[in-house]
């Protein structure tokens, strides 16, 4: 398995495609690829964690608007990883508002932030096992 | 309690895709959730026990 040095191999589109799907919807990347036990665990861990986020009284970051912070881009770009559901969020207004009222609210943002990057993980790992990285 | 219980279900969650996406192979996935979820609590619990010896 071992591979000149310099040697450039060429991705095939599948795998860009699994790695935008599990972006978009969590799992799919790797149900796409027949790995459907992988996809249905992870994609529901990453719905879990967001879920639960929005009910801790969690909310997503803008990538744009720092009147929360200057961290606030930073923030916004981990609660991107969600996908459609960051994307659906912020169109529909769904868990936008700051609610600093509630004890959990900042494990509410924990969660929802680190569900994103757990499914910019799930994607890169759906993109590494098209290209043939890993097994 | 309720700090708690969302800390251990941040951590099985986390801990699940942890086990998807390593390296360990089908047989020793769930030995590396397992560890990774335990490292959070441990972490957790150690973590909490400093914090609550400095007063500020």
């Amino acid at each position: 398995m071992s591979r000149e040095a310099g040697e450039v191999r060429e991705i095939p589109a599948s795998t860009w495609l699994a790695a935008i799907a599990g972006w978009l919807v969590p799992g799919l990347g790797h149900i796409g690829q027949g790995r459907l036990l992988k996809g249905a665990l992870g994609g529901l861990a990453v719905l879990l964690l967001f879920g639960l986020g929005a009910a801790l009284g969690g909310h997503v970051y803008s990538l744009w608007d720092t009147s929360e912070g200057l961290l606030s881009t930073l923030f916004g770009f981990c609660d991107l990883g969600s996908g459609l559901l960051y994307l659906a969020s912020r169109a529909t207004g769904f868990a936008l508002r700051e609610q600093p009222e509630l004890a959990t609210s900042e494990y509410g943002n924990v969660f929802m932030m680190v569900a994103g990057l757990l499914n910019f993980i799930l994607a890169l790992d759906a993109f590494d096992i098209g290209a043939g990285r890993k097994p | 309690m309720k700090h708690f219980l969302l800390m251990l279900l941040f951590a099985s969650l986390v801990a699940v895709v942890f086990g998807i996406v390593g390296r360990e192979g089908d047989r020793g996935r769930v030995r590396y959730a397992f560890k990774i979820f335990l490292e959070f609590v441990v972490v957790g619990f150690v973590l909490a026990w400093l914090l609550y010896w400095i007063p500020w």
